[in-house]
Formats: structure tokens, sequence, C-alpha cells
């Protein structure tokens, strides 16, 4: 069986497409995507009057004069995987000052892009033969799970075994180790290795399976992030890097000995790291580029045949 | 209270700005004034133009150039730099060549250029101000001196690699501020110092330092030097004379390279982040030229402008094989190491070359730095072997990849320490293949925002464009540049390709293919005025990375002309050096075999490499 694995679209519209568009292209029978499907910003489209709308992508400012201009710049917003939302002066400033208020929003707007997404792998993918799976990530609320659940294509794998082909089976999970900004899915190892050791407990054959969990094992070197000062500052212009996976992940990639491990979490990440006989693939992230990084992988009954890194 | 811009919620990644001063900080480093600076100027003894001019003007350019490489960063940052840039943009093909040559192959010339500034900056006179003679001119006049600080440059990177980038970029920072001092000391030292003190006390300590035993050195420098040719006009002379011009292809050996850690700097979230990239690129540029003007002036009230390059032209005649007499200084004629001779003072000597030692040690680690980052990025498209990303699980050293490094740069070591086929002669090859590798980054960043529109416009840099008029005036000046340098690059070929005959084969095969890449040269030239004229004529506005790489890539582009045809005979790299040319052909060959036995083997697997950097078409 073939597969493609991308990861950490973080609300990049033209990355979904792309992943969604990644089964034909590179002619595969599965798509996986790992954690992170949500955005991290709303970014304002301010009407000023007259047709008129303010907005600030990445500190630079655009005065847009129309409809047309509106949607383009919506399109350019959500390629760079952030949701655009038109607004006025008067509810910017009360999403502003009422805490909450933009938890709120950001649940809308993550909700509708998902279901938006999901429409649009049910319509592409349907007939195609090719199965796609999601599982949410660290980042992701817990909401989205309801979502992708009501897909009629797109498969929720989350805590889940599930069959890839008739030799080998895969176990999901999007949950990670903590991280420095607290987010939905993540926990000490100790208990994230207890979460996956049950999750592994329903699978006939670990050795022969794929391990779709998303923070790459700690020391890999698919797990290199900018090291961090404590007000969250990259040290030395980012160019120190220090391990940051996890160390459950690890453990049980040592001790099962899967077939193939695919992991995300760090965009930087990007490679592959063999624990013979596990291949583990971090394909890394440049959703906000617009650009899909993802890795084609070929698996034979009790080995892995080919692979290649996508830049797609 | 500020305009509210965005609604930014709890998420992994989001992180504030870093410091612009550390990247300051390291391209400070890598456009080294006391390592590469002094090392280049001290080779520059035989042209007739104005150095300090030639700093001003270099550097000049050097700031398009840190445009275009911000500008990538901020489209695509932590991409893997030159190589995706190009592979993305242009072709994989072309990216896989130019970055493997550039950043990866050509670092092993490097390693015995680094080792030679080792050995002249560092042991020499170190172990001369300690007393340990016959140590300190073994280590200048014997090859072995030369193989052996390659070997321990090797070393040093190989432990970097292996403490790991955090304790690098620490020693960075220590060394930065400790050779900041020592520059400080020896300005003063030459500042309070005269050239009548000077003279008097070169001809004392050295005698005592090194076992000369002339006690007129001053003097018999002079005139070694005159003899060898030393012809560098006065200082401060700032037109922009043709003699200036000449010397600029020699100068970038030492200010082409702001943008070293242009793969390693943080990523780029916004118009903000862009500008500390350019601006932490731009200050190095400024305050390396800047301390480069100090310096000059300095060294030609207390030493003597003449005389300082009579001694490096009495230095290099001799280093060059031109002349069998040995030079009156035995050693290399280091600026820092004559300040300290204001003083007699042996613990001063010691303190301040030490301390200026800093600056090649902060420097040392980016030899190879960046090349492993490349035989990675190779090895995850699958065009090395998986094992090249081996990592050694105790050091957590790539050890492979550093293997790749590190024999050959030894064996080029070999080669230029034994000046073996007149090796020590390609010193500015070194420069040639990366400027290569930026002429096609160049390229991509030309065409960006046309050939990958999404990626542009979705970036911090697509509102960065020059106005209409100025947008005009870039074309025709790169029409009128690039017909200029097609004539150019054509004038100086054909009378070459007219007169084969009177070449040995191996000589004419070179001129041929200088005269091919020539004419490729003219076609890329012509299809970047047809693909731009037809846009911004067609009522496109300039991006300034167009602009800003449109004349970048003419200034890279005549760099290219001068130093393949070469012919004022100033570079000694190009077409009648067949040493020279041999070594460029292998490296690009070696590439280029790599990546079409790779293309193949992998095909032969099942597996399309073609589909590696295409992008996925959205139905």
């Amino acid at each position: 069986m073939k597969l493609f694995y991308a990861t950490d679209v973080h609300g990049s519209e033209i990355c979904w497409k792309k992943f969604i568009s990644g089964g034909k292209f590179y002619e595969v029978d599965t798509l996986i995507l790992g954690g992170d499907m949500t955005g991290k910003a709303i970014v304002p489209i301010i009407a000023q009057g007259n047709d008129k709308y303010k907005v600030t992508l990445l500190e630079q400012e655009t005065i847009l004069e129309g409809q047309s201009a509106v949607d383009e710049m919506a399109k350019t917003i959500q390629d760079r995987g952030y949701y655009p939302y038109v607004t006025d002066p008067d509810e910017v400033a009360e999403i502003s000052n009422n805490p909450g208020r933009s938890d709120e929003l950001f649940l809308v707007q993550v909700t509708k892009t998902l279901e938006r997404w999901m429409e649009y792998a049910d319509e592409k993918l349907a007939g195609t033969g090719i199965s796609c799976y999601v599982c949410p990530g660290n980042d992701d609320v817990f909401e989205v799970d309801e979502v992708i659940a009501q897909s009629k294509i797109v498969q929720h794998a989350e805590g889940k075994v599930v069959e890839l082909s008739e030799h080998h089976e895969m176990v999901s999970s999007g949950w990670s180790n903590p991280t420095p900004w607290d987010t939905h899915r993540e926990e000490p190892d100790e208990d994230l290795e207890v979460r996956i050791e049950a999750i592994i407990a329903q699978a006939k054959n670990p050795s022969t399976a794929v391990f779709n969990l998303h923070p790459p094992p700690y020391g890999s070197g698919l797990d290199e992030a900018p090291e961090l000062t404590d007000d969250l500052r990259p040290t030395y212009a980012g160019r120190v890097l220090k391990p940051v996976g996890s160390h459950a992940v690890l453990h049980v990639i040592e001790k099962y000995h899967p077939l193939l491990g695919l992991h995300g979490h760090i965009h930087e990440g990007k490679g592959t790291k063999k624990y013979k006989p596990t291949l583990c693939i971090n394909p890394g992230s440049m959703y906000e580029q617009g650009i899909l990084h993802g890795a084609v992988v070929d698996l034979k009954p009790k080995k892995i045949g080919t692979y290649i890194l996508t830049t797609g | 209270m500020s305009e509210v811009t965005l609604f930014v919620r709890k998420a992994s990644g989001l992180v504030r700005s870093w410091s612009m001063f550390d990247a300051f900080i390291y391209a400070t480093f890598s456009i080294n004034l006391i390592t590469l600076g002094l090392y280049i100027f001290s080779q520059m003894y035989y042209f007739e133009g104005d150095l300090a001019t030639t700093v001003i003007v270099a550097g000049a350019f050097t700031i398009f150039e840190v445009i275009v490489y911000a500008s990538l960063i901020s489209a695509m940052p932590r991409a893997g730099g030159d190589y995706v840039w190009q592979s993305r943009i242009l072709s994989r093909g072309l990216g896989f060549v130019l970055a493997v040559t550039g950043w990866w192959f050509i670092l092993w010339l490097w390693v015995p250029l680094y080792g030679d500034m080792l050995r002249f900056e560092v042991f020499t006179p170190l172990l001369a101000i300690a007393g340990a003679q016959d140590a300190a001119l073994w280590f200048t006049g014997n090859p072995n001196g030369s193989m052996l600080a390659s070997i321990i440059l090797c070393l040093l990177v190989f432990i970097y690699i292996a403490v790991g980038m955090k304790w690098y970029a620490r020693l960075q920072k220590i060394s930065f501020w400790g050779g900041t001092i020592g520059l400080a000391l020896v300005f003063i030292l030459l500042l309070i110092g005269s050239q009548e003190t000077f003279a008097n006390n070169l001809n004392e300590i050295v005698p005592q330092m090194f076992g000369t035993e002339s006690t007129n050195l001053y003097a018999e420098t002079f005139a070694a030097g005159q003899e060898a040719g030393a012809a560098v006009a006065p200082l401060g002379n700032f037109a922009l004379t043709a003699a200036m011009f000449v010397m600029i292809p020699y100068i970038v050996f030492f200010n082409l390279w702001p943008n070293w850690g242009s793969t390693l700097y943080g990523e780029v979230r916004g118009a903000t982040d862009y500008k500390r990239n350019f601006w932490g690129m731009t200050a190095a540029v400024i305050v390396t030229a800047v301390g480069a003007l100090i310096f000059f002036a300095l060294i030609a009230r207390s030493l003597g402008w003449d005389w300082y390059n009579s001694a490096n032209g009495a230095f290099w005649n001799f280093a060059w094989g031109y002349t069998d007499v040995a030079p009156p200084l035995p050693f290399w004629p280091y600026p820092a190491l004559f300040a300290t001779f204001m003083v007699k003072s042996r613990f001063v000597m010691f303190l301040v070359i030490i301390l200026m030692s800093l600056w090649w040690f902060g420097w040392s680690g980016t030899v190879f730095l960046s090349s492993t980052r490349v035989i990675f990025a190779a090895a995850f498209d699958r065009m090395l072997p998986e094992g090249v990303s081996y990592i050694e699980p105790r050091s957590r050293t790539p050890v492979v990849a550093l293997a790749l490094m590190v024999i050959p740069g030894l064996i080029v070591a070999y080669l230029f320490a034994y000046n073996i086929r007149n090796f020590q002669s390609l010193t500015l090859v070194s420069t040639l293949v990366i400027a290569m590798t930026f002429l096609g980054t160049t390229v991509a960043a030309i065409v960006l925002p046309w050939r990958s529109k999404d990626v542009f416009e979705g970036s911090p840099i697509a509102k960065f464009k020059v106005p209409s008029w100025l947008g005009y005036i870039g074309i025709l000046a790169f029409l009128a540049g690039g017909l200029y340098l097609i004539y150019q690059s054509f004038s100086y070929g054909i009378p070459v390709l007219t007169d084969l005959g009177s070449y040995d084969t191996l000589t004419a095969f070179m001129a041929i293919v200088v005269g091919l890449l020539t004419l490729v040269n003219a076609v890329v030239i012509l299809w970047l005025l047809y693909y731009l004229g037809k846009r911004i004529l067609g009522g496109d506005s300039m991006p300034l990375i167009t602009f800003a790489g449109l004349i970048f890539f003419l200034f890279l582009d005549w760099l290219l002309i001068e130093w393949f045809w070469d012919p004022g005979g100033y570079y000694g790299i190009g077409w009648s050096n067949t040493s020279s040319m041999s070594f460029m052909i292998i490296l690009y060959a070696i590439a280029a075999a790599i990546y079409f036995g790779f293309s193949a083997y992998r095909r032969r697997q099942g597996i399309d490499v073609n589909k590696v950097y295409q992008e996925i078409p959205v139905e």
C-alpha cells in the first residue's frame, strides 16, 4: 500500500486542498493528516465606510476597495493559515475588551472552516477509492473532533487503531508532551505513554503497524525546535535548536518496533530517523507559505518499500 | 492604545521576535574583517587602485545582496536556503548542483584558507611572543605547519558540532566582545604610536622574537616589497577609477558573506522580522566597512601605507614562489602584531594577540555548519544515501556528514599546503563557486513574484515595491548593464577563442568551456530581459526583491566574467589556470553525477524524485 502523509497545516486552506489533491498526484491509496489542523490567528478586515476596508497582514497595512478586493485578501489570509473576519471598528473594540470573546470567535471560525474542508474532501475523494484519515493535534480544540466525525469520507483517527491494509494497522494520537503554550491536548510524558499504550493494546500486530503520533521521539533530530527564553523569545536569532520531542513516543517506538512512525509538531524538524527497523518521519511544515510538506511511503507487508519527503 | 490588527489564540509556536543583535554578530563574523579582510588585503599589494574606495563600493553592492536574501528568508523562511529556493523557483537539478557545490564541496577549499589564517594570525604570533621561535617560524614557513593548522581547524569544528550550536553561539558572543576589545586595543596602539617608534621597535623586536639577523628590517622590507611590485595607491583617492574596479573581484573574498547565516536565522512572521534580518546583515556590512577604513587610516598613519603593502608584497612574492629570496620579515605581515610593537611588553603583546585571535575562533565554525545542513537536506530528498544523515547517539554528532566535509577538506588542504598542481593559486576559486550559487539564487529571487506568485503574495515582502518610474529605470539599467556584460564577455572571449592554436590542448579546452559559459550567460541575461520586460512594460509594478536582484545579478555576473576571462591576469583562476578550471569542473561534475546518478537509482527503486519539489495541483 502507498500512503501520503502531511501534518501541521494550521488552518491553511491551500495546504488542505493540496493534501486532498495529493492522493491523485502521488498516486496513493491512503491520505493521512497528522495533527494541528486549526489556525492560530484571526485577521480582522475592518470596514472603514464607503466600501473601503483596512487590513493588516504580516504587519503590512492595506486599504481594500470593494468586495472583490476583500475576497482576494480573504483568500490570501486563508492560504496563510489565518482566519479572515470582516468586521467594523466597534466590533473589534468589543472583542478586544471582552475576555473570552475572541475564543468564541475562534471557535466559530475553526468550525466553519473545518466544515468547509470536510465538504471539499467529501466532494473530491468520493469515488476515488482513496482513504483519508485525520487526527487532531495538541493545538486543535476538542470541538473539531465532532466536525470531522460528520464527514462521509474523512475518518477521525484519534485514539483508535484503524486498518490501513490487510497487513498494516495504524495507531493514532495527536496528544503531545507539554509545550510552553499550555495547548489543548498535551499532558506529561508519563500520562501520554499510558494513553498511547492503551491505543497500541488494541492493535493485533504492532510490529507491522504505523504509529501516527504527533510529537516526534525525543532526541530523534525530528524534534529540534528553536530554544526559547523564559519570555518565549528565540535565543541567538533562532540559531540554537534543542530537542523537545516526547520520551513516551520514543519509548513505545523502541518497545514495539513498528514499521513506520509518522510525526509532526515541530515544523523545523523535517527529516527522517531510523530506529531499526522503524522509520520515523517528520515532514516538517511550511503552511504559512502555502507549501505542503509531506511524505509518500510505499509499505510492503513486513517492511518499508520506498519513501520520499515532498514539498508540494 | 494601539489599534488591534490580529487576534491570537492559545497555540504552540507563537514566539516573540529574536534579537537583531544576535543576527548582527553572526553576520559580522561572516564578513570577518580580521580574518578574511586582513588576509585578502595583504594579497592585493600589486593592485594600483585605492583599497578604501574598493571596500566602500563593494560594500554598497552587498547591500543589494542583503535585500535579496532578507526578502527570500521572509518569503520562504527556514526552507533550507539556496537549495530549496532554487529548487522550488527554478529547477531541482540546478538547485542541487549549485547548492552542493557552493555550500558543500567548495568549503573543502576553505579548510586550508581557514588554516592559513589560523597559523598566520594565531599560532605564529603567539608562539613567537611566548619565545617558541622555531615553532612560530615552522607554522608559517613549513608546509607541514599549513597542514597541521588545517587538521586543527577540522578538530575544532568537530568539537563545535559535537557540543552543539548553543555552545558555539556562546563562544561567538564571547569572541565578539573579546575580539572587539582586542581590536580597540590595536587601534589605540596604532593611534598612540608613530612610524618612527614602529620602525625602531620593529628593528629591535623582530630579531629577538624571530631570530632574524638584520637590524634595518623596516627599510629592507620596504625595498623587498617594491622589488615584488607593491603598487597600491595612497589612501584617500576616492575616485571611481578603472584601477579601483579591478580590485573588487578580489575584495569580495572578504565581504560577500553577510548572508552566510541566512538559512539559520529565526522564522520571519512579519515586516518587523524582515527589517531585523535586513538590519542585522546591513549593520554588519557597514560596521565592518567602517572598521576597515579606520584600520587603513591607522596603518597609514603609524606603519606607513606603502610600507605595509610592501611587507605584504615581500611576503606573498616569496610564498607564491615568484622569488627565491626570503622576505626580511619571516612571518605574515599581521597589522595587529605590528600594533603591539608600539610597546615592548610581551604581556601586552600576548594579551592583544590572544584577544584578536577570538576573531578567528568565533568565526571558525562557519566553515562546516551550513554544509551539514545541505548534506542533510540532500539526504532527506533521497539524493544521497540515508546513512549520511546518521547521528552518533552518544555525541549527537552527524559523523558521516562531517566525514564528507573533513576527509575531502583535508585532501584539498594537503594539495594546498604542498602546493601540488599550483593549488595555492586557487584562493579566489573559493569565492567564485559560491558566487555562482548566489547568482542562481538571485535569478530565483528576481522571478519569485511571478513564478511563485502565491508564496510571494502571502509574504511580508509582497508590499515592498519600488515606484513605477524606478521600476522602468531598473529595467533600462538592466538592459544597458546586461548588454554591456554580454559585449564585455564576448570582447574578452573572442580574441582568446580565435587564437586557440597557440595554447596547449588542456588550456584550449578550458577556454572553450569558458566560451560556452559565456554563451549560456548571454542567454540567461536575454531571458531575464524578456521575462521582466514583458511584465513590467505590461503594467506590473516592480517588487523590491526583483529590483535588488537585478542590481546584484549584474554585480555577480560582472565578477564572474572578470574571474573567468581575467584579461588583465589579476586573479589567476580563469581559463588560463588549468588547475583552477579542472578543480571547478571536477566539483560541478561530481554534483551533476550525484544528481543524475541518484535520480536514476531512485527511479529504478520506483521513486519519482521529480515529485519532490513539484507543486501539487489543486483541483
